[in-house]
């Protein structure tokens, strides 16, 4: 077996971890469960679709070119969120067949690795090696740990695909309906009204939740639609 | 505050990395995961259901409808097909699959969708009930002890694991447990049990200096073991190997109809090709066009996809496999039951299979003439034993249930020999000795102690298993049998008249009392004193000349187990390392069920014979009017359909008990 260099060591600890927050940064940047993340975002992308589709079609034409486009809209971002889940759900899975092939046949390397992660937290001497003893006693505890700190991987906490699918159709679903319903009764007012305070809702509520600045958020994330909104009106007239 | 248990990963491994039991997904999100490839197919089905009705009204809406069953059906066995096609792999899956996307392709999407949509249901179908098979097997025991307790040269104990335990380490076993490693016995006294390890039927009491293989279970007191062998060399371990490597060595139970099913999708691809290209040379018939060569050869490989194969067959099998769930056998798979009927002999393990492993009284015999009276000593040998758990005080106990027991005072365990104590008799108190007769060699004259040997060793002869019981100067010789399982002579019968198949005996235990149990059920041919690399080995031989069924409940049984042509184990009494190298389990240990079951797979055999031979009759009635263009496609696909109905129906009668 090759003796590592501390530097070594760091390295392949800092890949393994890079690896684990690759898989898990989009779901971990902010404290929601996944599929509320997803909703957010999909309904999100859906004012902003409805809104270019506002600015692009002529009123008499809005309705029904809206209508057809979310059906697509609606399928893409249902089926393509559930493959991504199901994509990340299948690295997880490698992952953690190979990390068990690891601690089956590298058990030394696996008791290494666990000193140095263990060591950088402080621990050193017989109190480093009793916890190494308790670790490694249990093929379950020493998988678990080493998923958990070596990858930064934690267990039991990923939404199903589908569940995913099914949260990301509901926005958009929701959101179709809300704004096109709006500008059926109240035209152009009611797409910007019902617009607007949808966004500002989901928007505020995931600000509150994440625990950032409520006023703030919302003054980015409206900034950037009337960003995308007002760059497509321009370049509508521009071309026209 | 409650302790943290770290997570359990075993069940999602021993799935295959199900999703539905995936250790990263929530609880609540893994229903999501549940019997999906099931939910799919019947969401599909629905959905073809809609998209026939609403043809006649909104076609197009229709066309909208069959979209997604091509996507949820379509796209995974266009995966599979083209992962066949990789390996150079011609089968059912190809046929199906190619056909059902080439009548997309001829205009036909409806036959397609059919074709997918069942072919998708048969398949999770079996997935399910196999599924539902490992999680079953998953809730047993584990294999074997995979930690220990090591007591350090502080006197301190750690848990660790066996891997990291080294040759000279001292390991503790408490009561109960089972022995994690090979090893010499340095503190403590203790009654072992080796029954699944070797078969032997009575507990062996150990003590300082004596050897104790991994494996065995500790009965009553706390034993300090100096390791022998590193895990990875335990007598477990080298079981365990054992297993694995007569897995590997065993034949692959491949269902004959997947056989069949190769040969089948390989004829109707050529044929089709050859249709395509030669019946223009010898009809006048374009190439192109819907009269053409290229079109009719297709439709005679659409209308020669074996629906009825793919669906009807499986149903066959579910069927089966439902019926013995319910009668508490589990089979891992529909191929064991072709397996069974390639089986002309049994082979069966003694002790835990054949009997309960539990010891019955057999007769209570006064020795030297003694008038003391036999009820009372069977009271007071009752009162000595009522602490114990050895298998003949459990049976002592037991015999005098429902008597009043005496008390007793001053007992006092005497290592290597029984117990001892003093009985209270009528406000007497008397001295009284259970355990083994040697205790007395020095204080007996040297003729009744000859005496006493004689009768012990006539009655270990005949195949019982005695013990000396003494009080004041009254001997009596308690003698004790192992209870063979009800019905299980008949079940030996049926076996030999209306199945033709040639029952034995291989066990580890001694063989005059394998002849006394092989007598009381008329199997002939027995081999005894076996280790489990000895039944491998028998097993081994005996399963290349003819297939071959072992029943065994042991961890000794499980390498011949695996090797047998059909594992067969016991679900409560066996251990899980058995359990788990068999193809079989008996969850309720009724083994008189064995003739049904072999009833059962020659049932199953003759129904999907008859599928088959319909099927085809079926395909080939259809399919060639259909190449000429007597019969439209639609017209021979749904009556190839209706037959795909009726077989299914055949599968059925299956369910009948």
């Amino acid at each position: 077996m090759k003796k590592l260099s501390a530097f070594q060591k760091a390295k392949q600890l800092l890949i393994a971890q890079i690896r684990g927050q690759t898989i898990t940064s989009d779901f971990f940047q902010s404290e929601f469960p996944q599929h509320y993340l997803i909703f957010i975002e999909t309904a999100k992308e859906t004012i902003l679709l409805i809104g270019i589709l506002w600015i692009i079609f002529p009123s008499s034409s809005f309705m029904l070119f809206g209508i057809l486009s979310l059906f697509g809209w609606i399928i893409w971002k249902t089926s393509q969120e559930s493959y991504l889940g199901w994509k990340k759900l299948q690295i997880l899975h490698r992952i953690i067949e190979e990390e068990r092939w690891e601690i089956e046949h590298h058990r030394p390397q696996e008791r290494k690795e666990l000193e140095a992660i263990y060591n950088a937290k402080g621990l050193s001497g017989t109190l480093l090696d009793d916890v190494i003893d308790v670790f490694m006693a249990n093929d379950n505890r020493l998988l678990q740990i080493m998923l958990e700190e070596e990858m930064g991987i934690v267990l039991e906490s990923y939404d199903h695909p589908l569940k995913l699918g099914f949260s990301a159709a509901l926005a958009v679903g929701i959101t179709t309906i809300g704004l096109l319903l709006s500008y059926f009764w109240f035209a152009n007012w009611g797409i910007i009204v019902s617009g607007v305070l949808w966004l500002s809702l989901i928007t505020g509520f995931s600000a509150k939740r994440s625990k950032s600045k409520i006023v703030t958020a919302l003054i980015w994330q409206g900034g950037i639609f009337v960003l995308v909104l007002f760059t497509t009106y321009f370049f509508m007239k521009l071309v026209s | 505050m409650k302790q943290p248990h770290p997570f359990v990963f075993d069940e999602f491994f021993a799935s295959g990395l199900e999703e539905s039991v995936s250790p990263f997904l929530t609880s609540v999100s893994r229903r999501w995961g549940k019997n999906l490839s099931l939910k799919s197919s019947l969401f599909s089905a629905f959905l073809l259901l809609t998209s026939f009705s609403l043809w006649w009204f909104i076609p197009d809406l229709s066309f909208l409808l069959l979209l997604p069953i091509y996507f949820l059906m379509g796209i995974p066995a266009l995966i599979k097909a083209l992962e066949n096609l990789k390996n150079l792999e011609i089968n059912i899956d190809m046929l199906m699959t190619s056909s059902a996307f080439l009548s997309l392709i001829i205009g036909s999407p409806f036959e397609g969708a059919l074709l997918l949509v069942l072919f998708e249901i048969s398949g999770a179908l079996e997935t399910t009930v196999s599924i539902k098979a490992k999680s079953a097997l998953h809730n047993l025991n584990k294999l074997s002890p995979s930690t220990a307790f090591v007591i350090a040269e502080d006197g301190s104990i750690h848990e660790k694991s066996l891997r990291q335990i080294e040759i000279g380490e001292k390991v503790l076993a408490k009561a109960g447990e089972i022995i994690p490693l090979d090893g010499i016995v340095t503190e403590g006294t203790s009654n072992v049990n080796l029954v699944h390890l070797t078969g032997e039927s009575l507990p062996i009491l150990k003590t300082v200096g004596d050897t104790i293989p991994a494996g065995a279970l500790n009965m009553e007191g706390t034993l300090t073991l100096q390791v022998t062998r590193e895990g990875s060399d335990s007598t477990l371990s080298r079981i365990i190997q054992m297993i694995t490597l007569a897995h590997q060595s065993k034949p692959q139970i491949e269902r004959w109809v997947w056989k069949f099913g190769k040969y089948y999708a390989s004829s109707i691809i050529l044929l089709t090709f050859a249709f395509a290209l030669l019946l223009p040379l010898f009809f006048s018939l374009p190439f192109l066009g819907i009269e053409g060569s290229i079109y009719r050869a297709l439709t005679f490989l659409i209308a020669a996809s074996p629906c009825a194969l793919v669906l009807a067959i499986p149903t066959a099998y579910l069927s089966a496999l439902s019926v013995c769930a319910n009668r508490g056998i589990l089979l891992k798979g529909g191929a064991i039951f072709d397996a069974l009927n390639q089986c002309g002999q049994i082979a069966f393990d003694k002790t835990g299979t054949l009997t309960k492993a539990t010891l019955v009284s057999k007769s209570i015999e006064p020795l030297f003439a003694t008038s003391f009276p036999i009820e009372t000593a069977l009271r007071a040998a009752a009162a000595l034993e009522r602490n114990s758990s050895h298998p003949i005080a459990i049976a002592i106990c037991k015999l005098a249930e429902d008597r009043p027991l005496p008390k007793i005072e001053n007992f006092v365990s005497l290592s290597g020999y029984g117990v001892e104590a003093e009985v209270i008799l009528e406000n007497q108190k008397m001295k009284a000795f259970m355990g083994l007769p040697s205790y007395f060699k020095e204080k007996l004259s040297e003729e009744n102690f000859a005496f006493l040997q004689k009768k012990i060793h006539e009655t270990s002869q005949k195949g019982y298993i005695s013990s000396l019981f003494v009080i004041e100067e009254n001997f009596f010789l308690f003698t004790f049998q192992d209870i063979i399982r009800p019905h299980v002579k008949e079940m030996i019968h049926e076996l030999k008249e209306k199945h033709s198949i040639r029952p034995f005996i291989l066990t580890g235990d001694i063989k005059p009392n394998a002849l006394l149990i092989g007598q009381q059920i008329d199997i002939e041919t027995i081999y005894a004193d076996l280790r489990p690399q000895d039944k491998l080995q028998i097993v081994s031989v005996l399963s290349e000349k003819e297939g071959l069924a072992m029943v065994g409940d042991g961890i000794n049984d499980a390498p011949a187990l695996a090797r047998a042509t059909v594992g067969i184990s016991m679900g409560k009494i066996g251990s899980a390392t058995a359990i788990d190298a068999s193809d079989i389990i008996l969850l309720h240990d009724q083994i008189h069920q064995l003739s049904w079951l072999f009833d059962k797979a020659r049932t199953t055999h003759i129904i999907v014979k008859q599928n088959i031979s319909f099927a085809l009759f079926i395909i080939g009635f259809f399919s060639i009017p259909a190449l000429v263009g007597l019969l439209p496609l639609w017209l021979a696909v749904c009556l190839h359909e209706g037959g795909t109905l009726i077989v299914g129906l055949n599968s059925l009668r299956l369910f009948k008990k």
